[in-house]
C-alpha cells in the first residue's frame, strides 16, 4: 500500500513538472509565496505578515512560484511537492500568499524566473542591504498580497 | 499525582514526586494561569509578551524554520526585542511579536485600515518601517539607551493608540 501511493505520488509529481511559461515575468502575473511557520500570517485578519517577504540572508532573494492560470490543485501541489518535501525536515505547508509580480516592481524590486526546480519558480531580488529598508519593502509587498489558508486534504488524498 | 476536588468547581492539583512529564506539563500551565490571574491588567500584556518571545525563541531555534533558509532566531535578538518591551509606554496598543528569516525578533503593530509597524533592536540601534496607508512610509534607524525616541514614540501614539 506504501509503494503504491509512492508510486502515485511520484506519478503526481513527474505530472506536475510537466508545464511551460515564459521566461519573461509579466507585471499582471500571479506569484505565490509559500508559508510554512503560523507566525508569518493572521488567519483571523486574513493578513499574511511581511516577514514571509523579507529576502533571505542566505540567498539575498525570496522564492515563490509563478502560479498565473493555475488551478488551486495544482498551486498548492507546486508547494507541496517542489517546496515542502524537497526539505529533509518535513515542514507543513500551511498557507501561501498570492501577489502580482507588479507589487513587488513597485518597490523597486525585480521578479526573475529560475526554472529550477520547477520551470514556475522564479525569485523576487534585487533588494537593497539596508534593513529598515528591506522591511519597508517587505511590509509594502504584504500589504498587496492575499492570504490563503491550504485546505485540509481529505482522508487519503496526499496533497 | 493527587486530584483533589474542591468545591465549588475547584481542583486542587499539587506536584507530586514520580509525576509523569506531560502531568508535569499540565501542573506548570496551572501554575502559570494562577498566577496571570493575580497580576494586574496593565502587567499582562508586557507579560504575555515576553512569554511570546521565550516561545519564539524556543520553536524557531532551528536553521530554516520558515521553510526556507530562515536563521535561528538568537537569544541576543529576543533580548533585544525585551529590552523595546520595557521601553513601551502603557498608552498604545500591545504589539505582537515576529520573528524574521535573518533570525531576529520584531515586535509588530497591524491595524486593519492598512497600517503595518516593526521596530527591532541591533546592538544599540532600533531599525523600524511602517507603512500608514498608501504611500505614507516611515523608515529608519535610531540609537537606543533604554528610552524609545521621539520619532518612533510620535508613530506609535499616533497610528496605535490603546483602543
Amino acid at each position: 500500500m506504501r509503494y503504491l501511493r509512492r508510486f502515485s505520488e511520484f506519478l503526481f509529481s513527474t505530472f506536475l513538472r510537466l508545464d511551460w511559461v515564459s521566461r519573461a515575468v509579466a507585471p499582471d502575473e500571479r506569484t505565490s509565496r509559500y508559508i510554512f511557520d503560523k507566525k508569518q500570517f493572521d488567519e483571523a485578519k486574513r493578513i499574511v505578515k511581511y516577514a514571509a517577504f523579507m529576502p533571505s540572508k542566505k540567498t539575498g532573494d525570496i522564492s515563490v512560484y509563478r502560479t498565473a492560470h493555475c488551478r488551486e490543485w495544482r498551486v498548492w501541489g507546486l508547494g507541496e511537492y517542489f517546496v515542502a518535501r524537497r526539505r529533509p525536515d518535513k515542514v507543513l505547508l500551511l498557507a501561501r500568499g498570492d501577489v502580482a509580480a507588479r507589487a513587488f516592481v513597485q518597490q523597486g524590486l525585480s521578479v526573475v524566473a529560475k526554472p529550477e526546480p520547477h520551470p514556475r519558480h522564479a525569485a523576487a531580488a534585487n533588494w537593497p542591504s539596508d534593513k529598515a529598508e528591506q522591511r519597508i519593502k517587505a511590509i509594502a509587498v504584504a500589504q498587496e498580497a492575499l492570504l490563503l489558508v491550504k485546505p485540509l486534504a481529505p482522508k487519503g488524498n496526499t496533497v | 499525582m493527587i486530584l483533589a476536588a474542591v468545591p465549588p468547581y475547584q481542583m486542587e492539583y499539587r506536584l507530586e514526586p514520580g509525576m509523569s512529564e506531560e502531568s508535569r506539563d499540565i501542573w506548570a500551565k496551572m501554575e502559570e494561569i494562577r498566577r496571570k490571574g493575580r497580576e494586574p491588567i496593565s502587567f499582562s500584556w508586557r507579560e504575555s509578551l515576553r512569554d511570546e518571545i521565550e516561545a519564539v525563541l524556543r520553536t524557531h531555534s532551528q536553521p530554516g524554520w520558515d521553510g526556507y533558509d530562515a536563521e535561528p532566531v538568537s537569544l541576543k535578538s529576543a533580548n533585544g526585542a525585551l529590552r523595546i518591551i520595557n521601553a513601551l509606554p502603557d498608552h498604545i496598543s500591545p504589539p505582537g511579536v515576529i520573528p524574521e528569516p535573518d533570525g531576529e525578533v520584531a515586535l509588530e503593530w497591524s491595524s486593519n485600515n492598512r497600517r503595518d509597524f516593526s521596530i527591532s533592536l541591533s546592538d544599540a540601534t532600533l531599525i523600524y518601517a511602517g507603512v500608514f496607508g498608501g504611500s505614507c512610509k516611515k523608515y529608519g534607524e535610531e540609537p537606543f539607551f533604554g528610552a524609545l525616541p521621539s520619532t518612533i514614540l510620535g508613530i506609535l501614539i499616533q497610528y496605535f493608540p490603546k483602543a
